[in-house]
C-alpha cells in the first residue's frame, strides 16, 4: 500500500519510477512539455519567468 | 516550491493560516521571510489568491486559491503528466473531472512527498543551478531540444540561436549566455566563438532532471488516488508543516 509506507520505502518508489522514466528515449515527450509549457508561457511571459524559479 | 507548499497545504485543510505555510517554506529554506510576504502579496494582487481572517481566530489569515489560479495549476501539472503518459502509460490514467478534484487528487499525493523532503533538490543537486533562475527548467529545456537536432562529428550538439531562444522565453538574451557560460565552467558546454556545443553531460542532466520531475507527477497522482480512496489517516500529510 503506497500510503503505509516510510521514508525510505517512498524514496525507493519514486527512484524506481524515475529509473523507468529515464531508460527511455524520451525526447519525443519533453518536446511536448515544452510546447504545453510554452502555451501557458506565451500569455505572460514576466509572470512565468518568476513563477518557474524552483525556489518561489 | 512556494507555490506547491500552498497549494498542498490547502487542499489537506483549507482551514490553514497562511502563516503557518510561510513557517514551513521559510523552515525550508525556499525563500526568505521578506520575500515569502512579498510573493503572497503578488499572488494576492495579481488575483491568484484571496485571504480572509480564520473564522476562529481572526488575528490569523487563511487563503484559497482563485479560479484563473485552480485552472492554471491543472494546465502546468497536465504538461507533466501528458508527456509522462505519452513515456508509460499510466494503469490507472487520471480520470478527466473538474480542475478542483483534479487538483485535490494531485496534491493529496504530492504532500507525502513534500513532507518526506524526496524532491528535485534532495534527489539530483546538480540540477540547482538551472532551476533556479528566471524561466525555471524552460531554458535549459528549449536548449536541449534545439542543440539534440544539430549533433556534431565528436558527440556535442550545436544549439541555435540565443535570441530566438530568448524572445521565446522572455528571458534576455544576456541570461540565456550566461546560463551557457555557467554551464560550460562545469563541463556541460563548449564554446567556440559563436558556436556552442553541448557536451553529453547536459544531456544526461536534462534528462534525468526531466525523468524526476515526471516521476514526482506519476507518483503524486497515483498516491493522491490511493489517498482519496482510502479510510485511512493520510500520514504523510497529517504530517505537513
Amino acid at each position: 500500500m503506497l500510503l503505509a509506507m516510510k521514508r525510505a520505502e517512498l524514496l525507493d518508489y519514486l527512484h524506481l519510477t524515475i529509473s523507468n522514466f529515464y531508460r527511455l528515449d524520451s525526447d519525443a515527450a519533453l518536446d511536448k512539455h515544452l510546447q504545453l509549457m510554452l502555451e501557458q508561457y506565451r500569455r505572460k511571459p514576466f509572470f512565468f519567468k518568476s513563477l518557474l524559479n524552483t525556489t518561489g | 516550491m512556494v507555490v506547491l507548499s500552498l497549494l498542498a497545504f490547502y487542499f489537506h485543510d483549507p482551514m490553514t493560516p497562511l502563516s503557518r505555510v510561510k513557517a514551513f517554506c521559510e523552515r525550508r529554506g525556499y525563500l526568505t521571510r521578506n520575500t515569502l510576504e512579498s510573493y503572497f502579496s503578488f499572488f494576492l494582487i495579481s488575483g491568484y489568491m484571496h485571504v480572509s481572517p480564520h473564522p476562529d481566530d481572526a488575528r490569523q489569515r487563511i487563503y484559497r486559491p482563485s479560479k484563473t489560479a485552480i485552472d492554471l495549476a491543472t494546465q502546468l501539472i497536465s504538461a507533466y503528466l501528458i508527456p509522462a503518459q505519452q513515456l508509460i502509460p499510466d494503469a490507472q490514467p487520471a480520470q478527466r473531472t473538474e480542475p478542483t478534484a483534479f487538483l485535490r487528487q494531485y496534491f493529496s499525493g504530492f504532500a507525502h512527498l513534500l513532507d518526506a523532503d524526496v524532491l528535485l533538490d534532495g534527489l539530483l543537486p546538480g540540477a540547482k543551478w538551472i532551476m533556479n533562475r528566471d524561466g525555471g527548467h524552460l531554458p535549459m529545456l528549449s536548449l536541449y531540444l534545439d542543440a539534440r537536432g544539430f549533433h556534431s562529428n565528436d558527440g556535442g550538439y550545436k544549439v541555435s540561436s540565443y535570441a530566438e531562444l530568448s524572445s521565446r522565453l522572455g528571458v534576455s538574451t544576456m541570461h540565456v549566455a550566461r546560463l551557457v557560460k555557467e554551464g560550460e565552467s562545469k563541463g556541460y558546454f563548449r564554446t567556440q566563438g559563436t558556436l556552442v556545443e553541448m557536451r553529453p553531460a547536459f544531456a544526461e542532466l536534462v534528462r534525468h532532471t526531466m525523468a524526476i520531475y515526471f516521476a514526482v507527477t506519476r507518483v503524486s497522482m497515483e498516491l493522491g488516488s490511493y489517498a482519496l480512496e482510502s479510510e485511512i489517516p493520510q500520514p504523510g500529510a497529517g504530517c505537513l508543516g
